[in-house]
């Protein structure tokens, strides 16, 4: 187990630098100059080239990235150019705001998706077929505009949950409980379809195998044979879709923080591409991609759990 | 039994999230709103007055920094950390202050007249968007309460940068001074409410709670005012529907999806001038545009009414000058010197030797959707008399700025546009020789001895002169105008004194509005 941990932790490396090179080469073609979008167009020529060298501005492409690249290893992500605070304090300050929305809504997706697949592949085909046009309209949805429905059903028309903020749980467990179901439910409905869909097909298959026969004929019973042995069989493939689904819920959440106006780490990235805040928008790129790393390797950890052929592998 | 403990636990979540969240409004029974929560769509650059810009920006200023003139509802003057102010002798060069008895700063300490001074001097060298008006002024402090200003120039309306409109009067204590970065995340002033960093979190929600040194504890109407930031306009009329918010801005999109609702009150008001700022009025990069009868074929050619009522709907109107109805220098008679007439636009064009047409190289800011669909409508309509515009889209405003100082462009499209000053402020930035959107330092003999006189005139003439500035702009032609737009405010009904105060563009400070 320890093998695998360590070489994917060690991939990551060239994978971060990757993409932290890639992100300042992207942003420095970026059309526009920071300077001139927080000073504006009152500041003096002093005020402007004073600016500039203090962001390193006035430096070559590869000077500045170098630059960069040697803070970071002590350390330092720099501060926002707009607010001044430091990139780790934004991050931190953040992170957990997005982590609940993205572990709250994997929650939800697996235990609704699984259940929903096991129940639409021990059903008749009438109820499949209904599934998979409830399925077909979850991945369809899109996240937005289901949120924005949520929000004018559940927040403005029937006043049950917030429309809009974060409370956090040491001031309000129930406020921050509330706040959060409208994002969580948007935000997992795709997640649902796909887990859903991959759990049905994986117990269809397994529902049709040898050893299920086998335990038909010896008298288990068929709740036993579903829930303990066929469901343990689907584990891979339902894993692999878990994996993919929080994946995808990173990116998910910078349009439904947006929406109901979360203070996570996706409407931060919205807010610092906008204003040219070239710092966070680095910092926040180097989290994602860790946060992307993390749960590959988790996913990987569950799958040698699950399949110890793949240790070997 | 399990079953049915389950859908016990399952109802007891449920109710427990619907109370907690029916208990997290700022309403309170029919009383209004005990606090008060504003949306603005961006978070500030910094908290620091010389640095942030006006405008709805304000929301995070406003609450902290007490300024040493106010502006009442009827548009005068009125009394702030200054409750005695004036002209010194005439000629419009000499403003004095007199410092209201025993006010003090939020942190417990008298504010002086040398506070005052060094608060102003270290405005002057900020990059806010007030800081040029400030910078040539010089001071002095015959006494602990006095404060002369001296203005090397005439100014007629110098109260006007001790309101929160220009900020320069937003005092700064001593202790904010002597650490100027702390000025970005702190306050340090003399309003009725601080700043709290420990209830806030920067980019999401500013909080200020009561201020106890300040002198007038009466003026303090709210346990608490919040700043919240929500950059989905969308989000913020849902917030402001269900009660979470008492403010916001709108836009032209999202207003109609409001009226109706008793519970919500829009205020609107033209606060700004959209259309072409001329910037090469000389010729420079487009021969053409040193001609007055091209300019003014491009006033001709252009039916504002139309590109109005499609890009600005019911919040804009038509407009021909660089001074919108309601406000210091609007000219009726200049409103009717361009009526939409494109045969005489050709003819013009033809008269200045450009028959064929021209070419006007324009930037824009293309992050504003609505300044795109203007300058668009404009550019299809300015080709069917053969002039062509050549645009220059910038994605943020950092890249206007740039494209905007290679003065490769002739003419610049300002978003969100300008105006909401008296005649003198509004019209120095485009149109004097050193203005800030002036790039090629054009001048024009006519405007000059007209702003001239503008500047000294005494307060009973300042209206007639104000106007006959606007008609030389207009008559010369010396910009393209094209709507007068509108700032959306929607609000909680139940607050009392948002308004626009008269002659101008921002709404009265959020320390004034009351409840119930």
């Amino acid at each position: 187990m320890f093998p695998i941990i360590f070489r994917r932790l060690a991939l990551s490396i060239p994978l971060l630098v990757a993409v932290s090179a890639i992100t300042s080469l992207l942003e420095s073609f970026v059309p526009g100059d920071p300077a001139r979008t927080i000073l504006g167009i009152n500041a003096t020529k002093e005020q402007y080239d004073a600016l500039r060298a203090s962001l390193h501005l006035d430096k070559p492409f590869v000077e500045q990235y170098w630059l960069y690249l040697r803070d970071i290893l002590h350390g330092d992500f720099g501060n926002s150019l707009f607010s001044g605070e430091s990139v780790l304090g934004v991050i931190e300050q953040r992170l957990p705001v997005t982590l609940i929305l993205v572990i709250g809504a994997t929650a939800l997706s697996t235990l609704v998706g699984v259940l929903l697949g096991v129940y639409s592949a021990t059903r008749g085909r009438f109820s499949r077929r209904v599934f998979d046009v409830v399925s077909l309209l979850g991945s369809a949805l899109p996240n937005f505009w289901l949120a924005l429905m949520l929000v004018s059903l559940f927040a403005v028309k029937f006043p049950i949950f917030p429309a809009t903020g974060y409370t956090p749980f040491a001031e309000s467990p129930g406020q921050w409980a509330a706040g959060l179901v409208l994002p969580v439910i948007s935000l997992s409905i795709g997640g649902v379809a796909l887990i859903s869909k991959i759990t049905r097909d994986a117990m269809l298959s397994t529902l049709n195998l040898d050893y299920i026969r086998t335990l038909r004929a010896s008298g288990v019973r068929p709740a036993s044979i579903v829930w303990k042995h066929a469901l343990r069989s689907c584990g891979l493939p339902v894993a692999t879709a878990v994996g993919l689904t929080m994946i995808a819920y990173i990116p998910g959440t910078i349009l439904v923080e947006n929406i109901f106006t979360l203070p996570g780490l996706g409407t931060t990235v919205v807010d610092a591409t906008n204003q040219h805040d070239l710092p966070i928008v680095q910092g926040l790129t180097i989290t994602f991609t860790v946060m992307v790393i993390v749960i590959n390797l988790l996913v990987d950890v569950l799958y040698s759990l699950l399949n110890p052929k793949v240790r070997v592998a | 039994m399990k079953r049915r403990t389950a859908l016990q636990s399952s109802l007891g979540v449920v109710t427990a999230l619907a109370l907690a969240a029916c208990g997290g409004g700022n309403t309170s029974g029919g009383a209004g709103p005990v606090n008060l929560t504003i949306a603005l769509s961006s978070a500030p650059n910094s908290l620091d007055p010389s640095q942030i810009a006006v405008g709805p920006f304000l929301n995070y200023v406003d609450p902290a920094y007490a300024t040493l003139l106010t502006r009442k509802a009827d548009g005068t003057l009125g009394a702030g950390l200054a409750d005695k102010w004036g002209y010194v002798g005439k000629g419009n060069t000499k403003f004095e202050l007199h410092l209201r008895k025993g006010v003090k700063f939020a942190d417990g300490t008298p504010i002086t007249a040398t506070d005052v001074v060094n608060s102003i001097k270290y405005f002057q060298k900020g990059s806010g968007s007030g800081g040029t008006w400030f910078r040539p002024l010089t001071f002095s402090t015959p006494d602990t309460s006095t404060v002369v200003v001296s203005s090397p120039t005439p100014n007629p309306d110098m109260g006007a940068l001790f309101t929160p409109a220009l900020l320069g009067g937003a005092i700064i204590s001593p202790a904010g001074l002597k650490n100027p970065k702390e000025l970005a995340s702190a306050t340090f002033g003399a309003g009725p409410y601080v700043y709290s960093a420990k209830q806030s979190v920067s980019g999401d929600h500013y909080v200020y709670v009561p201020n106890k040194n300040f002198y007038d504890k009466s003026a303090i109407h709210f346990k608490k005012i919040t700043v919240r930031v929500m950059p989905n306009v969308n989000s913020q009329a849902q917030a402001l529907k269900s009660g979470q918010i008492d403010l916001m801005y709108g836009t032209p999109d999202v207003a109609p999806t409001l009226a109706g609702d008793k519970s919500i009150t829009t205020l609107k008001k033209p606060t700004t001038w959209a259309g072409l700022f001329l910037l090469d009025r000389e010729g420079t990069v487009v021969k053409g545009l040193g001609d007055e009868r091209v300019r003014q074929a491009l006033n001709f050619a252009i039916d504002r009414a139309a590109i109005t009522k499609a890009v600005y709907g019911d919040f804009g109107a038509p407009l021909s000058q660089p001074a919108m109805p309601g406000y210091d220098g609007y000219s009726p008679a200049a409103e009717k010197m361009y009526p939409y007439d494109p045969a005489k636009a050709k003819k013009l064009l033809k008269e200045a030797g450009y028959g064929k047409g021209l070419t006007i190289p324009v930037n824009y800011g293309s992050f504003d959707p609505s300044t795109t669909k203007m300058i668009q409508a404009v550019q299809d309509q300015l080709g069917k008399v053969g002039v062509t515009l050549k645009l220059r889209a910038a994605a943020n405003f950092g890249g206007w700025i740039n494209d905007l100082l290679t003065k490769k462009y002739a003419a610049t499209v300002l978003s969100p546009g300008s105006g909401g000053d008296t005649n003198f402020y509004a019209q120095q930035a485009p149109f004097t020789k050193t203005g800030l959107m002036n790039l090629f330092g054009a001048t024009d003999p006519d405007f000059d001895a007209a702003y001239a006189k503008l500047a000294k005139a005494d307060p009973q003439s300042s209206g007639a002169t104000a106007k006959d500035l606007t008609d030389v702009i207009v008559r010369k032609a010396l910009a393209l105008p094209v709507s007068a737009t509108d700032t959306i405010a929607m609000y909680n009904s139940k607050l009392r004194g948002v308004e626009f105060p008269e002659g101008s563009a921002q709404l009265t400070s959020n320390t004034m509005w009351t409840t119930g």
